[in-house]
Order: C-alpha cells, then structure tokens, then sequence
C-alpha cells in the first residue's frame, strides 16, 4: 500500500503531471472568468494559481517539489521578458511624439510607486523581507520576480503584491480619473499601464485602443526604467 | 523558429553580461534592454521574430502561474505579513494612480502651453 503511494508521489511530481495540471488549471481559469462576465478581481491567472495551491495540498506536494517541476516556466518566462523589447520598439513613434511629459512622469511615478508602497508597509509593520519584496510592486510580474530575487527578497510576496496591485487598479483608475477629471486617453492610459502593468492594460484596452496602447507604452518603459531604478532605491530607502 | 532563437540568443547574451559585467540587472532585463537597442539600430522587426514575441506574450499569464501558487501558499502556510502587504498595494496604488495622473496631465499641458507660445 506504501509503495503505491510512493509510486504515485513520485509520478504526480514529475514536470509532466505538473505542467499539465498547471495548463489545465489556466484553461479552466479563462472559462470561469469568461462565465464572471470578465470581472477583473479574478483573472484566469488567480483562480488558477487558486486551484492549484488546493490540489497540491490535497495531494500533499509540497511548493518546492511543485516549483522544481516546473522550472521550464520560469526559463520560457525569461524568454517572453526578452521579447517585450519588440513591443516596446513598436511604440518608438508614441514615445517620440510625447517625449518630456513620458520621460518625466516614468522617472517621478517610477520612483514614487515603489518608495510609496514601501512607507505604508513599513508604517503597518512590515519586516524587511516584505520591505525588499514590495519595492516592484507597480511592475510587470516577469521584470518584478526577476529583481526581487536579485535584491534577495521573497518572489511569492512580490507575485502576489504584483496581481493584487494590478488589479487594484483596474478596479479604481477609471473611476479615480473620471472624479479628477482626466479624460485625455494618454494620461490615462500612461497611468493605468504605470500602476498597474498588464492587468491594468487588458481594462484599459477593454475601454478604447487609443487608452489601451499607451497603458501598454506605460507598462514597457516603467518596466525598463524600474529594472534600472529599483536597484538604486532599493540601496537609498532600505539598505542603510 | 528562427525569432524563438533570437530571442533565446539575446537571453543568453543578458545571462551572460548579468555574470560576467556584474551588473545587478536580472538577465531576462538585461537582455530585453540589448534586444531594444538592436532593433532602434537595425530599424525593423523581422517577421519571424514579431511572431514568436506575439505568440510568448500571449501565453506569459501560465508562466506566472508557479509565481502566484507561490503567493497562495505563503498565504496558507505564513501569511504574518497579509496586512503590510494589502495596505501598500492598496493605498500604495491608488495614491500612485492619483500622483501619475495628476503630474503626467499637467506636464502635456504645459508643454501644449509653450507650444501655443512658440507660436504666437
């Protein structure tokens, strides 16, 4: 009886079992979001990544065991993080034509962002491995989990402070922005991909095209300058 | 197969700057960074290339999977530090939303501005 379920453990964590159990769980993500009318608090990602923490719990896998499995995730994650430069050079004409209010508002939204983040959870009593992991909290998830590891901080927070933060501000940027009364698509869409990255651009495509590509402008450039940034903040705010 | 392989080559090319130039960028970053470059000197993206970054960025939500279950977990087997974190992405991003908006609005104002004046 042991040695079946010593059997059977040691092939539910092979990369087979886990990247099948993974893309299932995506696929059926999508079908309930698509049923939830595409309610942004739940994006296929999150229920996702919902289903699977029960399943491995119900199995008794470890996060480790399951992490390891999976590992060609995280090189093919590299690989898409390499090929954001396509997008991002696509846009050249965007860029140009808005240079100095685009190089500025990323240089100041990008520092105020994390350094922002950082005060109100040190202010609710964060230790200093949450302080370290929050610093990329407005970036896309590829760029953040990346730093993050470089500074030595915990890439699960930095995940999901990542998805909560997006989806935060799918929620409330639209909103936020009508009561400032801001209703230039490229301010808002600028601060929507700033903020709020990838989660941010899907609702602010789902409100026109024009709004949709400059949140995608905005997630690749604060993505790019944050890469650079965080570092040096990181060394400025926490370190000393 | 032949963008997948540029891609995978400008990987390597920022795995191996990361290590040997010691800079504290990631190597996903770096490489991203080089890619740019080369393409604001090469002036096009080849087909084969616009292709395969279309077709991994249209799948990068199930490579962000292990990363989220990551969350989950540390939420059921930790999670002392749910409240720091929900404050700052909260809080922290809408004062963020209102600070970006606020600045970026009018920064193109005023650049408008002096725009009309050059004109007059």
């Amino acid at each position: 009886m042991n040695d079946t379920l010593t059997v059977f453990k040691g092939m539910i964590t092979t990369p087979l079992f886990m990247l099948t159990l993974t893309i299932g769980s995506f696929l059926l993500g999508q079908a309930i979001y698509k049923r939830c009318g595409r309610f942004a608090i739940l994006p296929p990602l999150v229920i996702a990544a919902i289903i699977i923490t029960v399943t491995l719990k119900w199995l008794d896998v470890d996060y480790s065991q399951y992490k390891e499995s999976v590992q060609i995730l995280g090189l093919l994650l590299g690989t898409a993080t390499v090929s954001l430069a396509i997008p991002l050079y696509q846009q050249l004409h965007l860029i140009r034509s808005y240079a100095r209010p685009l190089l500025v508002t990323v240089i100041a939204g990008g520092f105020f962002a994390p350094v922002s983040a950082v005060a109100i959870a040190w202010l609710f009593g964060a230790t200093d491995l949450t302080l370290r992991s929050l610093l990329t909290k407005s970036i896309t998830m590829p760029i953040a989990l990346a730093t993050t590891e470089n500074l030595g901080g915990l890439p699960a927070i930095t995940a999901g402070a990542v998805v909560l933060s997006g989806i935060v501000g799918a929620t409330f940027a639209l909103p936020i922005m009508n009561r400032l009364k801001i209703h230039s698509p490229v301010v808002r869409g600028f601060t929507m991909g700033l903020t709020a990255h990838v989660i941010g651009t899907v609702r602010a495509f789902e409100s026109d095209k024009m709004t949709g590509s400059f949140s995608s402008l905005g997630l690749a450039i604060t993505g790019a300058f944050a890469g650079l940034a965080i570092p040096l903040i990181y060394h400025l705010v926490i370190a000393f | 197969m032949r963008g997948l392989f540029v891609l995978l080559l400008f990987q390597c090319l920022g795995e191996a700057l990361h290590r040997f130039g010691h800079i504290a960028l990631p190597g996903p970053v770096l490489g991203m960074l080089i890619l740019f470059v080369a393409l604001c000197i090469y002036k096009a993206v080849p087909d084969s290339l616009a292709e395969s970054s279309n077709n991994l960025i249209g799948v990068m939500s199930i490579m962000l999977i292990p990363a989220v279950t990551g969350f989950c977990f540390y939420l059921l087997d930790i999670g002392d530090q749910l409240v720091p974190i929900l404050a700052a992405t909260v809080f922290g991003t809408i004062i963020a939303i209102v600070f970006t908006a606020l600045l970026m609005a009018r920064l193109i104002k005023e650049e408008h501005k002096s725009l009309d004046d050059t004109h007059e």
